[in-house]
């Protein structure tokens, strides 16, 4: 499994970095990286970051067949599943972490970071679940099919993040401190939890999409 | 040459909508080249993807070295050197890269051989897939299918379109590989001048099934067209012709048991009432497809 996952972390290399030092550039050059705005723009590009990372790497196999010039090569369709859902976690880690070093440089309030160290990792799990379901659909209908279901949730993604900031946050803005102070009082337990059940979900996800590719051989 | 099977085939179903694979069997003894031929459409293809397990049956069995390929994928697939209609690599990537990588996966991958392969084959290790034309990515395939040292190769019409150079190339290293390495080889092809020159066993397919295997050297002894005139031959042996067609010397017709009848033939060919025409496999599938 392991030349699989090097032959994919060309893309992560390619693809995940630039967009992180882009995204480091930003935050640098914009005078208003204090803005709350620019906190909801790294929640959503971890998204659709992820979205991207994926789309790129399947539609990069299904302009080479790269899976039927695998299923040629003394490797398994477990192997070939698994190495895809293993990348995409270190990537989905990475991001994580990559976003909370980046944001404990943000100058907000007690309560704009109590936030951040909630929402990143929730959007981490989100984006983990989001991939599981965009690979069993790749691995069910095919990358050709699917390409438009990626197109949809990225712009679906874009659409939620403005709706959220230009409409949403306004109208609960005021009872936002009680929302954010009760769900940031969750205990440590019920948190790392939460990790192990989407953990534990995502590798249900895995075993789930390895069945469909085996299954989708004609 | 040894007589154990590397590969067994029994019963192999494989249902789409329009075609239908159906009951095929046949063996490959260790050291033999099997040549399968038919018509496009015929099911080639189809058995040799159910042999690489790239699609599955509906049923059968399949045995590879002893093994059901589908438990013990790896290890089937370490011990096969495949070369497909379509040759699938990453092509923004380069030769060596692709040699590289491959590596990684084999067992017993000899570099130094890939190497000599690329030399041979005049295959510049920088350049990109991509930039390669048709054959020379059939080279490719064949300098990787053939550099982890595999006991039995699996081609799928590995020389249609190719130009006769190439064709010649591939088809004289196939039979010497096999030869001196002992290699078994299972060919799919619808040319049946490249299986003539190299295959020690023919199995004909047509929609689907198999109509007749058996060694090369038999098949073309035994399939004969024979040219006869009017009573010139008995009855029995007039029931037994296949394709009987009525000519200008009198009719002729085939026969797929020539050194049986060969005897009672001998009369008339003395007398010059029969004549015997040698057949080649274009022939025999020609024959078969005609009905």
């Amino acid at each position: 499994m392991w030349p699989l996952i090097k032959k994919n972390s060309i893309l992560f290399i390619s693809y995940v970095l630039p967009f992180s030092v882009f995204l480091i550039l930003y935050w640098f050059i914009e005078s208003k990286a204090n803005d709350p705005h620019f906190v909801m723009v790294i929640y959503f590009w971890m998204w659709i970051l992820t979205i991207g990372f994926i789309s790129s790497g399947e539609q990069q196999e299904a302009k080479n067949k790269g899976y039927e010039f695998l299923q040629t090569l003394p490797v398994t369709d477990a192997e070939i599943v698994a190495s895809k859902f293993l990348l995409t976690l270190v990537m989905v880690v990475f991001i994580v972490c990559f976003d909370l070093v980046l944001l404990s440089f943000f100058k907000g309030t007690p309560l704009q970071l109590k936030t951040i160290l909630f929402f990143v990792p929730v959007n981490g799990m989100a984006s983990l679940l989001l991939a599981g379901l965009l690979f069993i659909g790749v691995f069910k209908f095919g990358f050709s099919r699917m390409h438009k279901v990626f197109w949809a949730v990225t712009f679906g993604a874009v659409a939620v993040m403005i709706l959220t900031v230009e409409l949403l946050l306004p109208k609960i803005r005021p009872g936002l401190p009680a929302i954010i102070d009760f769900l940031t009082h969750i205990s440590w337990i019920f948190r790392l939890l939460a990790v192990g059940v989407v953990l534990y979900c995502y590798y249900l996800m895995m075993k789930l999409a390895i069945k469909v590719k085996i299954a989708a051989k004609e | 040459m040894e007589n154990k099977n590397v590969l067994e085939v029994k019963n192999l179903r494989k249902e789409y909508k329009e075609f239908t694979l159906d009951n095929v069997s046949f063996s490959v003894p260790a050291g033999y080249i099997m040549g399968i031929i038919g018509p496009n459409g015929a099911g080639k293809t189809t058995t040799i993807k159910l042999l690489m397990n790239l699609i599955k049956p509906e049923g059968g069995e399949i045995n590879i070295f002893g093994l059901d390929p589908r438990k013990n994928e790896k290890e089937v697939k370490n011990r096969i050197g495949y070369v497909g209609e379509e040759q699938y690599f990453y092509q923004n990537k380069t030769v060596a890269w692709t040699g590289r990588f491959v590596s990684q996966f084999f067992k017993q991958w000899n570099n130094n051989k890939f190497n000599a392969f690329l030399e041979d084959f005049k295959l510049s290790r920088t350049k990109k897939v991509k930039e390669l034309s048709r054959g020379m990515k059939v080279k490719l395939s064949f300098a990787i299918a053939l550099s982890h040292q595999p006991e039995l190769l699996i081609l799928d019409e590995p020389t249609s379109g190719l130009d006769p150079v190439i064709r010649r190339e591939i088809l004289d290293l196939l039979l010497k590989t096999s030869r001196e390495e002992n290699k078994s080889v299972i060919i799919s092809s619808h040319i049946t001048d490249d299986l003539a020159r190299i295959a020690d066993i023919i199995t004909f397919m047509i929609n689907g099934k198999i109509r007749l295997t058996g060694e090369k050297d038999d098949l073309l002894a035994n399939w004969k067209r024979i040219h006869y005139k009017k009573g010139a031959l008995s009855k029995n042996i007039t029931a037994s012709l296949n394709n009987v067609q009525d000519q200008v010397f009198g009719s002729s017709g085939l026969t797929d048991h020539y050194l049986k009848i060969k005897d009672q033939l001998a009369d008339g060919i003395g007398k010059e009432e029969i004549k015997v025409e040698n057949l080649n496999l274009d022939d025999i599938l020609i024959s078969f497809v005609k009905g």
